[in-house]
């Protein structure tokens, strides 16, 4: 029996930590995405 | 005879009340529809949205599941309450005329084999999501056929360490990235039927041929006694 609720903690140890690496992922992906975007400077601003 | 009541029950004719123009055929009019009956089978349940999974990966690189986290992540949840439920049947019942449990050692193989396959499909999880930290990513090939815990287990490590979540990477009975090995290294070692079936079914392409041979006095005795 104790060696189920070990069990069960692992597994949830790991589905938890599986969304915390893709969040993590995700997050990344976008603010380096952000920055190549302002970093390129060949979009000029519209002028209205 | 119960065929044709079955048909009964599903379709029904009824007129159609129809607002016609004087230039529509009347003969379409007043024609028989078929509709289900809405019963039992046709009825949707409702899925609750907090419960329903999303897809974790959206990138375009190739991925061990093919598109199919959600339904991954559903199965595995599923084998997990299926072992749980089992471990509650598990518990000791004593018999009134003899006073021994009727139980067997054999009867927690199963629970083993639920719990085994539960961690190999959340290990390929997070090796899937965490591999895009390491500097060589897995190849999701490789990781879609491999059934070694401990090989995930590794690569899980891995990634822990190279994202530095060592000291959150914890849990009741895993205080540290060596208790965790430990423990998907001795679940591994519990299975030796899962191992012998899948050996056996990768020489011999005819399931139906394969015979299981692995011994009995190994550790499946030890699985047995762990629960």
């Amino acid at each position: 029996m104790q060696f189920a609720k070990k069990l069960h903690g692992v597994l949830g140890l790991l589905d938890v930590t599986a969304d915390a690496l893709a969040a993590t992922w995700d997050l990344q992906s976008e603010v380096s995405g952000e920055e190549k975007f302002h970093a390129t400077g060949t979009i000029k601003p519209t002028i209205h | 005879m119960a065929r044709s009541q079955s048909r009964k029950n599903e379709i029904h004719a009824r007129p159609v009340c129809i607002e016609v123009h004087d230039d529509v055929d009347r003969t379409l009019i007043h024609q028989p529809t078929t509709i289900l009956k809405k019963g039992p089978m046709n009825k949707k349940p409702p899925i609750s949205r907090i419960l329903k999974p999303k897809p974790r990966t959206r990138s375009a690189l190739p991925s061990w599941h093919n598109g199919a986290d959600p339904e991954i992540h559903l199965y595995a949840r599923s084998l997990q309450n299926a072992a749980k439920t089992l471990v509650g049947k598990l518990e000791p019942q004593l018999d009134h005329e003899t006073g021994q449990s009727p139980r067997t050692d054999w009867d927690a193989c199963p629970i083993v084999l639920l719990y085994r396959e539960a961690i190999e499909l959340h290990l390929k999880a997070l090796v899937g999501e965490g591999s895009n930290f390491l500097k060589t990513r897995t190849d999701p090939i490789s990781l879609s056929q491999t059934h070694s815990l401990r090989w995930l287990a590794q690569i899980v490590c891995q990634i822990i360490r190279r994202v530095g979540w060592e000291s959150d990477f914890t849990c009741e009975g895993v205080s540290s990235l060596a208790d965790f090995s430990a423990l998907v290294n001795e679940v591994e070692s519990f299975d030796p039927v899962t191992r012998a079936i899948r050996s056996a079914g990768a020489k011999d392409p005819n399931p139906a041929r394969i015979s299981i041979g692995y011994s009995t006095s190994c550790s499946s005795q030890k699985s047995c006694t762990a629960f």
